[in-house]
């Protein structure tokens, strides 16, 4: 229905350039579209519309939240999309979506599996704090620096 | 007081003509003093313009809507529209049309609303809720509350939804929540289809009213087209609406589970739709417009794209045909009805229009009259690749994969002349600053400080400053003598020995900025260039530029780099950046002269010109041994001596006492040092073993041979 090719933009590094075409066929089955967004966040959904910023309006969208070979679905709805915060935008082959080696699991345990992996690093984190301070070295957290 | 009776049809704002506000204000002004009772006298059904005098502004708003619904009521046009059946008769009639009066549809409101449809309770807000006009009349309007802000349809904003737009009805069975939402199951869900008024005031409609009339495909500015025939034709589009809409019911309907408590209707017997298939199915033809096989303008896809749009679209249309080609009537009728049951209602929100026009603004972005410029690492990286395909496709393979690429528009840059900003009405020309026309704000004085002020620690600074500056310079030069070759091919014939004579200048500018600017003849101090080689980007620099100097001025650049080598490689420890050098150097020495190399060999051995006594130890050697490149280098150097020796020019060197001397030297330092100390160099020349055969007896050749390794397979 919408497909979408991208490229870098010339002259400004941080926004896509993307053709957007029809597919002229009426009774094709819609394209089911992956967005990857700043904050980690895999959405899948079907793209129903977009504009030059990449804003993006998300049908029937659902948050796949990946640990480890385990992936959970949450449902969300209809998804606008503030167009900076899209890393990057694809489609869905729907005949190879299910040939994945990944393992779907309910809700309530994937997140569960996301809560241990998060405390797990952590963990690690603090440990790794501790002896660089112990060595009179600190190295800053990447939320404390600048982003440019 | 109410000296004309404006007839109730004409719409309240025509009412005032343009003198008569002056004299509404009075009257206005004047009633206000009258008694409230003088009010409730007056026929409010006829004269409006009084009534609206009569009130205070609060109840403007209510009156507005009143007299609107009225107009409706008493417009003549309107009730002609109106079916002849009596209204209260039409309950959960499908015959009544939108355009029905205000008071049919207040009648249907009630069956309506249990079924909870997001359309019905647009319209539920549309009219204020309240019982027959006639009752209000006698009542005191002041008391009424005032009905919501939104409540007119012709004088403000758009009415509420009660319900988002976009959320499916609730009649959608779902049958699980857990079912994966995205792939709807063509679930024969039979959903009670009860009249359904798509919205009067759209003309973009929501999806799920779109779906109404039974071409789900068609775009909202088609709608108007069909408005037309909602009326009479529902009924017998009742069950193929049904069809046509299991297929958007499932999907919406399912996503949105959550929002919606209500348990599934039960469905009509599926008998109900197998009668009816070829009427509605006729009725579809004639309303559905000619599917447009519109060709969209993909000549700014990238070629891969393209090409997999058009695969797939082939393969669909393939699908479409054998289905509908099946064979018995109902089986290919059933058959594309499934095939309507997976077609999304939701598919081209976006119009064509819109689309191109996002590819407009995109595709102007990447207009540009220099690519090179604008896009390098683009260009760059097609033009590797393009490489490599030429590359293989000499092997005779032929072009293994259409490495094709996206086609910019390359448009000429018109030439923006800019015109500063002119105010109107203003005297003169008013100095506005902006980007392309910056005024001073400031008034900077540049005041140069004396030597005598500087410290020293400000001096060091300064002066690597300088360096660094000077490092860009020559950097920049450095890019555009690199560039040449690219613009040279661009360039028209008669530019070419203008631009290779800026091409030289720039190289012999950038040696001047290495060496240091123009001393005077000789050049006394390395000082300069050993800055420039303290930091890592000069000595890349210095790297990319030696294929470009001329013999002299790379073996004069070799030559200073020898000298300093120790000190150079003290402030390259950690860096480890000099063995870049390494290539252009061998590169360099490969056609010096054999006296050249010889210096050369002097200047890595830090000898005096006249041969002295030979220190116990030689500092500078030994340094030059313990670094990588260090050794490499003198490895180089004595590989090219070597085959100066071999080549028939050798002669020359054999009588160089000089180099006798330096070979003796070296040898000595060579077995002096101790294996461990000794750096690994990048490659061992293989023809140092002879070199050294000439110079050193059989026992210590054994020895060099082993510490050095010189042999191949001893590893």
């Amino acid at each position: 229905m919408l497909s979408f090719e991208f490229g870098l933009c010339i002259n400004c590094n941080q926004c896509l350039i993307f053709s957007v075409t029809t597919n002229a066929d009426l009774t094709s089955l819609p394209e089911k579209h992956l967005v990857l967004l700043r904050d980690g966040r895999t959405l899948i959904g079907y793209l129903r519309s977009i504009d030059q910023f990449a804003n993006l309006v998300l049908h029937q969208t659902v948050e796949r939240i990946h640990v480890g070979k385990k992936y959970g679905d949450i449902p969300r709805g209809i998804f606008v999309v503030r167009g900076e915060n899209v890393v990057l935008l694809g489609e869905i082959d729907l005949e190879k979506e299910s040939d994945t080696p990944l393992q779907q699991v309910s809700i309530e345990e994937i997140l569960e599996e996301q809560r241990v992996e998060q405390q797990a690093k952590q963990e690690s984190e603090k440990l790794k704090v501790q002896a660089l301070k112990e060595r009179g070295l600190s190295i800053p957290r990447a939320d404390t620096l600048d982003e440019y | 007081m109410s000296g004309t009776k404006v007839p109730a049809s004409l719409p309240f704002c025509g009412s005032f003509a343009d003198d008569d506000w002056q004299e509404a204000h009075e009257r206005l002004a004047e009633l206000e003093d009258k008694p409230a009772t003088a009010r409730e006298l007056e026929d409010g059904a006829v004269s409006d313009e009084m009534d609206l005098l009569g009130h205070h502004e609060e109840n403007l708003a209510e009156r507005l809507s009143k007299l609107v619904i009225e107009n409706e009521l008493e417009d003549p046009a309107i009730m002609q529209a109106v079916q002849t059946q009596p209204p209260m008769q039409q309950p959960g009639g499908l015959n009544s049309s939108i355009w029905d009066g205000s008071a049919v549809l207040r009648r249907i409101r009630g069956p309506l609303l249990t079924q909870e449809m997001p359309s019905v309770s647009v319209l539920e807000y549309a009219m204020p809720q309240r019982p027959l006009q006639g009752q209000e009349d006698e009542r005191d309007l002041s008391e009424r509350a005032l009905p919501r802000r939104s409540s007119s349809p012709v004088i403000g904003s758009p009415p509420v939804r009660a319900v988002p737009i976009g959320t499916p009805p609730k009649q959608a069975a779902v049958p699980n929540f857990n079912q994966q939402i995205l792939c709807p199951k063509p679930v024969h869900i039979r959903a009670p289809m009860q009249q359904r008024y798509p919205s009067p005031y759209g003309e973009r409609m929501s999806p799920n009213q779109l779906c109404n009339v039974p071409a789900g495909r068609m775009s909202p500015s088609q709608f108007a087209r069909v408005s037309g025939l909602v009326g009479s034709p529902l009924t017998s589009m009742n069950p193929k609406l049904l069809q046509g809409r299991v297929g958007q019911m499932m999907s919406p309907a399912s996503g949105f589970r959550a929002f919606f408590g209500a348990p599934p209707p039960s469905a009509p017997p599926p008998s109900q739709q197998q009668q009816h298939p070829p009427c509605p199915g006729s009725h579809l033809q004639n309303l559905r417009p000619h599917p447009q096989m519109f060709r969209p303008d993909t000549t700014h896809l990238h070629p891969q794209h393209r090409r997999l749009l058009h695969q797939r679209q082939q393969q669909n249309r393939n699908q479409h045909r054998s289905l509908n080609g099946s064979a018995g009537d109902r089986a290919g009728h059933r058959s594309s009805q499934q095939e309507q049951l997976r077609k999304d209602p939701y598919a081209n929100l976006m119009l064509q229009r819109e689309k191109d026009w996002v590819s407009k603004i995109q595709m102007m972005q990447l207009q540009s009259t220099d690519p090179y410029l604008d896009d390098f690492y683009y260009q760059n990286y097609f033009q590797k690749l393009e490489k490599v395909s030429a590359a293989e496709e000499m092997h005779g393979d032929g072009p293994k994969k259409e490495r094709t690429k996206l086609i910019t528009p390359q448009v000429a840059k018109l030439e923006h002349a800019y015109k500063p900003v002119q105010f109107e009405g203003s005297l003169g020309k008013l100095t506005v600053s902006s980007v392309n026309n910056p005024r001073k704000m400031i008034d900077a004085v540049v005041t140069s400080r004396s030597e005598d002020d500087e410290t020293k620690e400000k001096q060091v600074r300064d002066k690597r400053r300088q360096t660094l500056v000077t490092i860009e310079k020559t950097y920049s030069l450095l890019l555009d003598v690199e560039d040449y070759e690219r613009r040279y091919l661009l360039s028209l014939e008669g530019e070419r020995p203008a631009l290779m004579e800026e091409r030289k200048q720039k190289i012999c500018d950038m040696y001047d900025n290495l060496r240091g600017k123009t001393p005077g003849q000789e050049r006394p101090s390395d000082d300069h260039f050993v800055q420039i080689m303290c930091i890592r980007k000069g000595k890349r620099m210095v790297a990319r530029i030696l294929p470009f100097l001329s013999m002299e001025q790379a073996a004069d650049i070799l030559m200073a780099t020898a000298r300093n080598l120790p000190f150079l490689i003290k402030k390259d420890a950690q860096d480890e950046v000099l063995l870049c050098l390494l290539r252009p150097f061998s590169l360099v020495l490969y056609h010096l002269p054999s006296g050249t190399v010889t210096s050369l060999l002097q200047q890595l051995a830090n000898l005096p010109q006249s041969v002295t006594a030979p220190a116990p130890a030689n500092l500078h050697l030994a340094a030059v041994l313990q670094n990588k490149f260090g050794l490499s280098l003198l490895y180089l150097v004595l590989s090219r001596g070597e085959e100066l020796q071999n080549s028939n020019a050798g002669t020359e060197l054999m009588q160089d006492n000089q180099w006798t001397e330096l070979m003796s030297m070296t040898t000595r330092e060579l077995l002096r040092i101790p294996e461990a100390a000794l750096a690994k160099p990048v490659s061992t020349p293989s023809n140092l073993l002879s070199l050294f055969s000439r110079y050193v007896d059989q026992q210590k050749l054994n020895v060099l041979e082993t510490k050095l390794q010189l042999v191949q397979g001893i590893r």
